[in-house]
């Protein structure tokens, strides 16, 4: 949040700043797969996605990789085959929830290399309730007509564990995060037991339809989101640190990662 | 323990040999000791560094720090000779038939009679002194030069001298042979500034007006001096004038500033006050949109400074600078160093100077949110107290001692988080807080070994321990950040001492002198350094707190060897110096890719400690007197890398790794009413990393990179002009004005600041197409900007 904030002031200070494109002579990129695989305790078909990376100059769009065999495994010896639905999407062959406290095992083989890997399901969060009310500021002035209703969340933070979110809001069913650019991703290290209020990030118009989910995520997946928040938001090194390769849980030389969570989730249409 | 038996041989040599003063007396020719302050008899200042030279004998010294200096000649009638920079050389026939004390106070040379100081001048002290890999800041040049918004800078002055680079047009940070910004010991005063940066570097923390001298040393760094690895840079403010009130001040695009000065009751105490503020924040109040945010920055300087006798002076010196920001949307910041000096000097005869300072230094930072459910402030600081003591024993002609002893006590308090509202989501949360001392004992030894030969060399001894209360955990994989798992933990006390690092840091340099006008020089230095910046960006910005070496941080340590060719020409009072140096750096710390710095309890996981070395050729050819005035340096370096977790383990080039780096500062004295100026910088691009490719997650698109830094921005270069007007009828008036008018960035040169990555977008920011495809954007911050400033004194 922060560098952002510094990233714009000095631009704002310095009146005759500029940002221009800029060609870049890279050199050849050796692609890498990558893994963004999801699994919760809500009971669906859930979902891997397999692709490769793409040259930075590169104006295709990432190469989806198909054939692979996918399957999860937790650590009661439930075994769960994966199928592949669209090209490089790949949806469990039968529904099945999660269940907290258990690990799931991802195993990928794709053109004879095996990835794999593991993530403990935390305890998914509680959310009380949602109300919204009209913003009287935003009213005033809109940032798009009619989009002036604000949604105030109510959680209880449980105090004794350490624990790690990340949030996501949608608009009548679109994913809404700045079109890739805000990652919602937070731990409770200084949080309150009581989260009583706390505004959504967009203004909603009458008639929209709100939801929230909130994901419980381990440490390490926490740790993901906040470099991949710092990957994708970087300035170049100069206030932010040197930009770099993100971590992942998959284990074989892919990147990306396999997301276990527990989900909740909320919603309400504004009237 | 070797070392501390050396330091106390060293320190034993000097309690023997005063005793040996006697024999040199009852020889045939007697010698004696002439010492004494030198001052500009305008305005009362000491003269720092100004030089005293027997012309006979060609022996001479500099004054010290405090303007005082002691030279033992043989008796007879001597012709000694007092010059200092700027000013009419003073030649004065002395009968040296006892012990002399000689208080000489110097004339500032005018426009018209500085050719004439020129053809009298004799070598210069650069090829006479022993001391090497140091520079003078040219102070009242700095205000005849072009600057930005005509507001002069001595950081933005010393980001051009040889061996040192910037990370790029407005930031305050420095990086001297490769080092980074954080091993670099600023003091004001002898007080440690901890934040240098306004504005986030557009500026920094010293104002031009109340600076009487700024010293770099980038090596061979004597043995009072430690605490960081590469550099020291000693800013000293002036004394204030004690023969008469007067003042200055002045109005640039940015800030204004004024400052008073004048004798305090008699001419044995005087007081200078000083106060800068940025004004645009006086603006954005009459604009409708903007009038809820500020941001500004001010400083103050104080000092007030009494003689009471010949033998004893005292000052009182204050610095205290804030900037201030506040956005409408109820987002605040700000930050600020509070720094105070009580120095004491006092000659006990004319060989025995010793010089007393307590010193406190403060830095915070604070961010806060007042925006009820979100509502939360943050407060962060650090702050130190100093005792110091400074002797200078000029106990025989060739051999002269300084040793002291100095003791630091640190406390750190890395940050806390309180709500600011009754509904706020945020529960109070505090880092625990860190306490440190640190001792050091030095003694070093100035010796003429014959006319051509000179040493200086010494040893300080470092002593630092991190204290409680505190409590050490073991970690069961230290270097894992995501394994929080702790085996061990233990409380210590308050002022329980936790861990103790000790270190011995030799100084050595030496200068032959080849001939009149050209030395040789060698030096060699250990430095150790035991507080750690927690940051890791190429600029550290100003909410980085620092950290001290601890249980899971070791010191940082460098050695550096250099050799240098000194060389006047002297028709042209030309100075040139030609440097080569090599320095290697042990467990210098870093930060793992991503390291998670703000407020973060297990902070100790994301260091990592690795080496470094740095090795570079610098040229600098510097005219000091005369109506063309200036500088040019040229910089051949190369900086490396090696940390675990960084760049997978391989060696990788410096954020602020520069190839080339050429610059030119020139002025001109037109006539007595114009001076010219002109500033020229060219820099290769310093490192940057980008990516080779990217992957899609989610609707993010991630950047995928092959290596650290391995590739350079386009190259920095630029040209600066300026005019100072002083208009002639200042001579008859009391109140002086003056005019500067320059252009900054005169080829509207479009010099990188940064690059970053972003979704491809068109014009009005919209993404093209699905989203796909990635685009790199340059960030240039100054194209040519004009100014004007106004100033007067009186």
């Amino acid at each position: 949040m922060m560098k952002k904030y510094i990233i714009l002031f000095i631009i704002a200070y310095s009146c005759s700043y500029c940002d221009t494109p800029i060609d870049l002579d890279l050199e050849q990129h050796e692609p890498k797969y990558v893994i963004e695989g999801l699994v919760t305790n809500q009971l669906a078909q859930h979902t891997i996605r397999i692709s490769r990376t793409v040259a930075f100059n590169a104006s295709t769009p990432a190469e989806r990789v198909q054939e692979a065999v996918v399957s999860v495994q937790d650590d009661q010896g439930n075994h769960y085959e994966f199928v592949e639905d669209t090209a490089g999407v790949y949806r469990a062959a039968t529904a099945f929830a999660g269940q907290a406290g258990r690990t799931y095992t991802l195993d990928v083989t794709v053109d004879g290399q095996h990835f794999t890997a593991k993530e403990r399901l935390p305890v998914p969060a509680v959310i009380d309730s949602i109300i919204y009310s009209i913003n009287p500021e935003e009213q005033a002035d809109p940032e798009e007509e009619g989009e002036f209703y604000e949604v105030l969340l109510f959680m209880k933070e449980p105090q004794a564990t350490e624990d790690y979110y990340i949030a996501k809001f949608y608009r009548n069913s679109v994913l809404e995060n700045d079109q890739g650019e805000s990652v919602f991703y937070f731990d409770d290290q200084i949080l309150s037991e009581q989260i009583n209020g706390l505004a959504a990030p967009y203004f909603y118009a009458a008639e929209d339809h709100f939801r929230f989910e909130l994901y419980s995520l381990s440490q390490k997946a926490h740790r993901y989101y906040f470099e991949l928040d710092n990957n994708i938001n970087s300035d170049g090194g100069i206030f932010s640190g040197t930009p770099a390769n993100i971590l992942t849980n998959v284990e074989g030389g892919a990147v990306g990662y396999f997301q276990v969570s527990g989900v909740v989730a909320a919603g309400v249409t504004i009237r | 323990m070797k070392t501390i038996f050396l330091l106390g041989i060293l320190l034993s040599l000097s309690l023997l040999l005063p005793a040996q003063k006697s024999p040199a007396e009852t020889m045939e020719n007697p010698q004696f000791t002439l010492s004494g302050y030198l001052r500009n008899t305008e305005t009362g200042e000491t003269l720092l560094y100004a030089s005293i030279q027997d012309q006979a004998l060609g022996t001479g010294t500099t004054t010290n720090l405090y303007g005082f200096y002691s030279l033992t000649l043989p008796a007879g009638t001597r012709h000694i000779s007092f010059s200092y920079l700027g000013f009419e050389t003073k030649t004065l026939e002395i009968q040296l038939d006892s012990d002399l004390e000689m208080n000489v106070q110097l004339q500032e040379s005018s426009a018209t009679l500085q050719e004439v100081v020129v053809a009298s001048k004799a070598a210069g002290e650069a090829v006479q002194e022993v001391r090497m890999s140091r520079l003078d800041v040219p102070v009242e040049d700095i205000k005849k030069l072009p600057s930005l918004l005509g507001e002069p800078d001595v950081i933005k002055m010393i980001q051009t001298l040889p061996g040192v680079a910037s990370a790029g047009e407005g930031t305050s940070s420095f990086f001297v042979r490769g080092g980074s910004a954080d091993q670099n010991l600023i003091l004001i005063d002898e007080a440690p500034v901890y934040e240098v940066s306004h504005f986030f570097g557009l500026y920094s923390v010293f104002n031009s007006d109340i600076i009487k001298s700024a010293e770099l040393y980038k090596g061979g760094i004597p043995a009072k001096y430690g605490g960081r690895l590469s550099s020291l840079l000693e800013v000293t403010t002036r004394d204030g004038n004690n023969q008469r009130l007067s003042g200055s001040g002045g109005i640039g695009l940015l800030a204004a500033k004024a400052s008073l000065e004048g004798p305090l009751f008699s001419e044995k105490a005087s007081f200078i006050a000083s106060a800068r503020r940025s004004y645009a924040d006086l603006f954005m109040k009459l604009d409708e949109d903007l009038k809820d945010n500020a941001m500004q920055f001010n400083d103050i300087n104080a000092k007030i400074n009494w003689q009471p006798n010949q033998n004893n002076r005292l000052f009182l010196a204050a610095y205290s600078g804030r900037d201030v920001w506040k956005f409408a949307d109820n987002f605040g910041m700000d930050w600020g160093n509070t720094t105070t000096t009580l120095r004491w000097n006092h000659l006990y005869n004319d060989q025995l100077f010793s010089n007393l300072s307590l010193v406190y230094s403060n830095f915070d930072y604070k961010l806060e949110n007042s925006d009820g459910v979100d509502g939360f402030e943050w407060k962060a600081m650090q702050e130190e107290f100093s005792f110091k003591l400074d002797n200078s024993y000029f106990f025989h002609p060739n051999i002269s001692l300084h040793f002291g002893y100095q003791g630091t006590y640190r406390k750190f308090a890395p940050g806390e988080i309180n709500p600011n509202d009754p509904n706020s989501i945020f529960r109070s949360t505090k880092l625990e807080n860190q306490y440190a001392l640190e001792h050091a004992i030095y003694a070093g030894l100035e010796h003429h070994i014959s006319d051509r030969l000179s040493l200086e060399y010494g040893l300080r001894y470092s002593i630092f321990q991190q204290m409680g209360a505190g409590t050490v955990y073991q970690y069961a994989q230290p270097d894992d950040r995501l394994d929080l798992t702790v085996i061990d933990s233990v409380h210590y006390g308050r002022m329980e001492p936790i861990i103790t690092y000790s270190n011995p840091e030799p100084r050595f340099s030496a200068r032959y002198l080849l001939n009149d006008q050209s030395s040789l020089k060698f030096s060699y230095n250990r430095m150790v350094q035991n507080i750690h910046l927690i940051s890791n960006s190429t600029v550290p910005i100003p909410f980085n707190t620092w950290a001290p070496s601890s249980t899971h941080l070791r010191p940082q340590k460098a050695d550096q060897w250099a050799i240098g060719y000194f060389r006047n020409f002297s028709p042209n009072s030309l100075e040139f110096s030609a440097e080569i140096y090599y320095k290697t750096s042990k467990d210098i710390t870093e930060f793992a890719d991503h390291a998670s710095i703000f407020f973060n309890p297990h902070l100790a996981k994301e260091f990592r400690q690795g080496e470094a070395s740095s090795y570079g050729l610098e040229l600098y050819l510097r005219k000091a007197k005369g109506r063309l005035r200036g500088f040019t340096s040229y910089t051949w370096s190369k900086t490396e890398l090696t940390v675990p977790d960084v760049n997978e383990g391989q060696s990788f080039a410096a954020n602020h790794d520069r190839r080339h780096q050429l610059n030119m500062a020139l002025t001109y004295d037109i006539n007595d009413k114009w001076n010219v100026g002109a500033n020229f910088t060219y820099a290769t691009g310093r490192p940057i990393t980008l990516p080779t490719g990217s992957f899609t997650y989610e609707n993010y698109q991630v950047n995928y990179y092959s290596g650290r830094n391995g590739y350079r921005l386009p190259d920095f270069h630029r040209l600066d002009i300026s005019a100072t007007l002083e208009p002639r009828k200042n001579a008859q008036k009391r109140w002086k004005n003056s005019y500067n008018f320059g252009i900054y960035n005169v080829y509207n040169r479009k010099n990188p600041f940064t690059i970053y990555t972003r979704k491809k977008q068109d014009e009005d920011g919209n993404i093209i197409g699905d989203g796909n495809e990635r685009e790199a954007r340059m960030i240039y911050l100054f194209g040519m900007l004009p100014y004007v400033s106004w100033s007067f004194h009186f």
